[in-house]
This record gives structure tokens, C-alpha cells and sequence, in this order.
């Protein structure tokens, strides 16, 4: 386990400790809790939406919305999948009410690398352009597994308790994806 | 932070995450915080639960805390069985009482907790729900590849006997525990009460680390009368097809061409032809209907690789009479769906199993009210074929120079299999070690085909996916553990052709 995560588990243990099931202490760590999990939950937001403002639009709902929920939290270790769960359908709603898609125009990205420095020879961007192709024709469910697992930065448990999926079946169809997709961008 | 391997790096780069601004976190926390202080604003707290607590808890405790009346006792247009839907449980053979665990049963080995929870008996089979808590971290699975315990529990009953698994799954509690289920589909006779639950070992645990040949003695009794069951239909295919009259009771009253395919309205049909798409069963809910649509999976057996007849880049879409789309489903009852769809895999027939499931079977909900009926489900597919299965070129290349390259070598080779035309366009070098093949397929409208080395055995091999956008631009990898080089020669046979595009359509409307 590194850091970090060694940091959460102590830390919220703690807040357990103190909490006893009660929401005053919950509410008093929820800037905490705010702080560890805002940047993953905006990253999450983005690669879904693809666009800052929305992004920080839904991240801001989601926020609220667990702050006013955050009675029914029985468990304050599940936090962090609960803040996703949300997140999730915050998503789920933006693209339902505004019947829109997330756009995807790979050119503008691969320029917007060069003019920072970050150069690409032609083969990486070859590489990424058939590997963004690549993502964005799998099941929406493999793509979702993509963003909780690596943009997310989310553990297999806690994708596993969002998505109410076992955690070993998870990491095996998240290894296997990850296969897949290696062996067909290689191709 | 996960540790991610460089692959899953360039994964992160598609995502091209723009820097995160300070400025936006820092308002965002004083508003949280202000509205912490605000007590006005937390007057609309209601009672409410954790989705994924609701769902793991659920698959514990649903015999104790269902206590729904009864459905609307209903005589159900069967075909084979009479079938209900238990929330939780699933599709069940309601033709014998119910029988459910006496009481919980639990016990504590090598510092692990067992606790079976509930056990649901019916007359196609049993499902035992356990909870497994306080895992040492040395026997937790964490390590993909790390050897599995996969030996599943089975049941002894009283005679000697013993029924065995037919499935199993786990999901993650807030306590950190390990909510499971265990499915018999063998039912456990009326006549015993009693049996023995065997762990030969402890599913999805380290191999050879946690408590083994664990038992459980459970005994039985009768469920509630109060058990909410839903009324369901199961509709064989098979006698939708072969059996026209079985067929008309269907509860779905399908306004029929003379093909069997349902009319839909004008607008909703895009395809080059239409197909139909059969109902497998309905429930019955208080608020909507549950209905299961399937059309037949068709592969090619004698294709090397991927012969599928469809393609399927689309998902099914829903629309009413007015020709109004319908929402697809939350997440929370896509799982559901997901849940109920396993139990109705599980009484197909056999012959069913293999003709639907899993690509070709979808659940969508209706709700009872606000839907112009009859509703109409469509799934479009690409046809595909494989005119010329035995016919095959050899193409000569140098195997060096391919893999000294850095960029794809230009073969420009045409290739015509009997009368599909396509072309071998350029040979690479891929990242296994072994070589893919670019080919055209715009002549013959060509999306697919075998290519090998002749003399060498692969030992992975693949294709690029169907791009729907630029179907006949494809790869045929093949990767091999010693990689070839020198003059060599690939075998290029069994393309496949693209064919017409399919909408299959069904439509269903609540019994009259």
C-alpha cells in the first residue's frame, strides 16, 4: 500500500473512530474529504464530458449534492465510492437533459501538446490517435472501467463497491481490456 | 495513488486532462463550507440510502426484508413452467413452495468469518447468500495472476448425495466484508431439510493460504406466504418459431407482417432489411414490465478466427407507437436488469443459451404509464459473410526488412479469393513480436480475413476492431515466440464481406 492510500485508510479510520455513526463528525471532515477526492472527481467529470466548464459544473453538484446527503452515508470509509457513485449520475444526467455527446477531436489535443513543448513524433501520435479510436469504440462499461481506474486513480475495491461488481471479477476484466487494447494498438 | 504501468500512461494521455485550477477548488470549498453553516440549506435532508449499500445489502438480506404483499395472483400464459420473479433472487420455477434458510448459520476459521445468511429453495434450484468478514490480508486476493482458490462450495445432502455449483458471485460490503451467493441448479429434493454446505476453499482467496474443506450444516423451512413474487413469462423461442399457435399467447400482442416481423412505424426503420427480434420473457412489475427481447447470434464454424456473423457497433434503441424514443435506464437498474438477465440465462432452454446470450439479449424496462403502446425495441447490425472459405493466396515478403523498419513496408499486393477482391496493402512489425497486415478491403467491401505465415505456428493472433466509420481498412495480426524473419510468405484466405445493414425489430404491448 503506499502513501497515500496508507494516509486515507489511517485517517478515516480515525474519523470512524470519532464519528460513531454520527453526522456531526462526518460533516466536520467533509472539507477533508473534499480536499483528498475534488481533483479525481473533476478528472473523472472531464473525461466525461470533455470540457472544463461542464466539468467543474457537475463537479460543484456533486459536491452539494453529497454534502446534503451526507446523513445517508452510513459508512464513512465509503466515501470516496460514494462521491463517485454520485458523480457518476451527475454525468449520467448532464448527458440525458442536454442530449449531448462528448466530443472528441484528437487534432486539436496532439497540437495543443506541441505548442507546450510536448512534442510527439508522428509514430506517438499515430500511437494515441489509434489508442483514443480504440477507447472510444469499446462498451461503455469497459470505457468506464478506463476512467474510474486511471483517471479516477480509484483502487479495484472501490471501483468494485461503485460499480457493485466483485472486485476479482473487475480486476480480471480490467486486466484483460488492457490486454486487448495493447495488443490491437501494437497491431 | 495507483501505480500505473506505462501503457495505461498513454491511456491517461488520451483522456488529454487539462491542469487542474486551484482558483475553481478553493471556491468550491467555501461554498461547501458556508453551506455546512448554513442550517437553512440542509432542511431537505430526507432519508436516504448509499446505492451500492442498498445493492450488496440487498443480495443478504432479501429474504428477511421482503415482506411485499404478494402480486396479483395471476394465471401466466406459460409455455413450460410458471415462473416468478423474486427480487433479488431472480427468475424462479414457482411450481413448489418456496423454502428458505431456518436460521443463519456462522463460524469463524483461521481468523475468517462465515456467516450464511439466507438460502432460497425452489423447484429449479437453490441460492445460499453468506457474507465472509475479517479476511487476513495474506489470503486476500490482490495480485492479478497470483493463484485463485476457484473451487466451488457444493451441498451434501442427508442420502450421501451431492449437488454441485453451478455458479458464484461476490461483491465488496461497506464493512470491507465479502457479500457472496452460490448457485445449485440442481433443486434440493422436497423430502430433505437438511444438507451440509462445503468450501472445499475459499472462493477469490489466495490459493492454498485460507481455511479449507469448511462445513456448514443448514436447515430449512418454509418461506413466508407474504414473498413478493412478480408475475413472469418465459417464451421459449423455439416454440415461437416452430409452434405459430404457441406462439399467439404470447403475453406481447405483436402486430405481424407476414414474415413476423413486426410493422413499425416509418420512421424509426433505417435498416436495408428487417428481421425480427423475439420477446424471451416478461415481468410483470408494479410500475412497469421487464421485457427481455433476443435475436439469433450466428458465427461460422469454420472460420480460424471471429466468425460472427454480425457486427454489432450499436446499441438497441427503444421507441413507443408515437415513435418517441425511450430513456435508456439508470445505472442502478441496469444492474438490475443485468442481475435478473443472469437468472433468465440460467432457465433458457439450452439451445437458447447458445443462440442469444450474452451479445444478443437485452432487457428494457416500460413503464406502465406515460408509453404509447405497442413499444418497439430495434437493433441494427452489419450482416457479414464468408463467400470463400477455402481459396487462399500466398504472398511473398522479407521478413527483415519488416522488422528493421520502423514504418509499415509497402507490399501493394492485389488479392482476388474466387470473386472477393482486396488488397494487401503494407506489412509491419508490432510490439509481441511478429507482424501485422494492412489490407484494403473497399473493392470487395472486405472487413476481415485470415493471414498467417506458412510454417510458422502462432501463438496470439488478432484483428483490428469493426470501425463503422472506415469499415474496410483493417489489420490481421500474428505473433510468434521466435519471430521469423527472412524471406517469408503469408497465407491470406477467408475474407470477410460486409454485408446489408439489418435492423431487427420487435414490439410488444401489455396482454389485453
Amino acid at each position: 500500500m503506499n502513501e497515500t492510500k496508507a494516509l486515507k485508510k489511517e485517517s478515516l479510520a480515525l474519523m470512524m473512530n470519532e464519528a460513531e455513526g454520527t453526522h456531526q463528525t462526518i460533516t466536520a471532515d467533509f472539507t477533508e474529504l473534499y480536499r483528498r477526492n475534488a481533483t479525481n472527481v473533476f478528472y473523472y467529470l472531464y473525461s466525461r464530458v470533455r470540457n472544463v466548464a461542464d466539468a467543474e459544473d457537475l463537479t460543484s453538484l456533486t459536491f452539494v449534492t453529497a454534502l446534503e446527503n451526507l446523513s445517508g452515508l452510513r459508512d464513512p470509509r465509503k466515501f470516496t465510492p460514494w462521491i463517485f457513485t454520485i458523480a457518476r449520475n451527475k454525468a449520467f444526467d448532464f448527458f440525458r437533459k442536454s442530449q449531448r455527446h462528448p466530443t472528441v477531436d484528437f487534432d486539436e489535443y496532439l497540437d495543443q501538446a506541441k505548442a507546450v513543448g510536448g512534442e510527439l513524433s508522428q509514430t506517438d501520435q499515430d500511437r494515441l490517435r489509434d489508442l483514443d479510436r480504440l477507447i472510444t469504440r469499446l462498451s461503455p462499461f469497459d470505457q468506464e472501467y478506463l476512467r474510474l481506474r486511471i483517471v479516477a486513480d480509484l483502487s479495484f475495491a472501490e471501483i468494485a463497491s461503485i460499480l457493485s461488481e466483485p472486485e476479482t471479477r473487475i480486476k480480471k476484466k480490467y486486466y484483460r481490456l488492457l490486454e486487448r487494447l495493447q495488443a490491437q494498438v501494437e497491431k | 495513488m495507483n501505480n500505473i504501468n506505462p501503457f495505461e500512461k498513454e491511456i491517461k494521455q488520451t483522456y488529454r486532462l487539462p491542469d487542474a485550477n486551484p482558483a475553481f477548488f478553493d471556491r468550491l470549498e467555501a461554498k461547501l463550507q458556508a453551506y455546512q453553516h448554513n442550517p437553512e440549506a440542509k432542511t431537505k435532508h430526507t432519508f436516504h440510502f448509499v446505492r451500492g449499500w442498498v445493492y450488496t445489502a440487498g443480495t443478504l438480506i432479501f429474504l428477511g426484508a421482503l415482506v411485499f404483499a404478494i402480486g396479483p395472483s395471476k394465471v401466466l400464459a406459460q409455455i413450460q413452467a410458471v415462473f416468478g420473479f423474486v427480487p433479488n433472487v431472480g427468475l424462479v420455477d414457482t411450481s413448489s413452495p418456496f423454502r428458505q434458510l431456518a436460521e443463519p448459520v456462522s463460524d469463524t476459521r483461521d481468523g475468517v468469518t462465515l456467516d450464511i445468511q439466507s438460502a432460497f429453495l425452489s423447484a429449479d434450484g437453490t441460492i445460499i447468500t453468506y457474507t465472509m468478514s475479517d479476511l487476513p490480508t495474506e489470503i486476500k486476493h490482490t495480485r492479478f495472476g497470483e493463484p485463485e482458490c476457484n473451487l466451488p462450495a457444493y451441498l451434501t445432502l442427508p442420502d450421501g448425495s451431492r449437488i454441485e455449483a453451478a455458479g458464484s458471485s461476490s461483491g465488496n460490503m461497506p464493512d470491507g466484508s465479502y457479500a457472496n451467493s452460490i448457485r445449485f441448479s440442481d433443486p434440493v429434493p422436497a423430502n430433505f431439510n437438511q444438507a451440509t454446505l462445503v468450501f472445499p476453499c475459499l472462493e477469490g482467496t489466495v490459493r492454498g493460504k485460507g481455511p479449507e474443506d469448511w462445513q456448514f450444516a443448514l436447515t430449512f423451512k418454509p418461506a413466508p406466504e407474504n414473498l413478493a413474487v412478480y408475475p413472469a413469462t418465459l417464451i421459449p423461442s423455439q416454440a415461437q418459431i416452430e409452434n405459430p399457435v404457441l406462439a399467439t399467447v404470447e403475453p406481447a400482442t405483436q402486430p405481424r407482417t407476414e414474415t413476423g416481423i413486426p410493422v413499425m412505424p416509418a420512421m424509426i426503420v433505417d435498416g436495408d432489411r428487417q428481421e425480427e427480434m423475439v420477446v424471451l420473457s416478461v415481468v410483470e412489475k408494479p410500475d412497469s414490465y421487464w421485457v427481455t427481447w433476443a435475436f439469433p447470434d450466428k458465427s461460422d464454424d469454420g472460420i480460424q478466427r471471429n466468425g460472427y456473423l454480425y457486427e454489432q457497433p450499436f446499441n438497441p434503441v427503444l421507441y413507443d407507437a408515437n415513435g418517441t424514443q425511450l430513456p435508456e435506464p439508470n445505472h442502478e437498474t441496469q444492474l438490475q436488469l443485468w442481475q435478473y438477465e443472469e437468472s433468465l440465462f440460467n432457465q433458457l432452454s439450452g439451445q437458447d443459451q447458445l443462440k442469444y446470450y450474452p451479445h444478443t439479449m437485452y432487457t428494457i424496462v416500460v413503464p406502465k404509464s406515460g408509453v404509447a403502446f405497442p413499444i418497439y425495441a430495434k437493433q441494427n447490425v452489419y450482416e457479414r459473410s464468408f463467400p470463400e472459405k477455402e481459396a487462399y493466396v500466398d504472398v511473398e515478403f522479407d521478413g527483415s526488412k519488416v522488422q528493421a523498419s520502423d514504418e509499415p513496408v509497402e507490399i501493394n499486393q492485389k488479392i482476388q479469393l474466387g470473386s472477393v477482391k482486396f488488397e494487401l496493402e503494407a506489412i509491419e512489425k508490432n510490439q509481441f513480436g511478429g507482424y501485422s497486415f494492412l489490407f484494403d478491403g473497399t473493392e470487395g467491401k472486405v472487413v476481415q480475413c485470415q493471414a498467417g505465415l506458412v510454417g510458422y505456428t502462432t501463438n496470439m493472433g488478432g484483428s483490428s476492431s469493426f470501425n463503422p466509420d472506415d469499415p474496410f481498412h483493417f489489420k490481421q495480426a500474428e505473433m510468434y515466440s521466435q519471430i521469423p524473419t527472412g524471406m517469408l510468405t503469408v497465407r491470406v484466405s477467408q475474407p470477410a464481406v460486409l454485408g446489408d445493414l439489418i435492423s431487427f425489430i420487435g414490439s410488444w404491448s401489455p396482454e389485453k
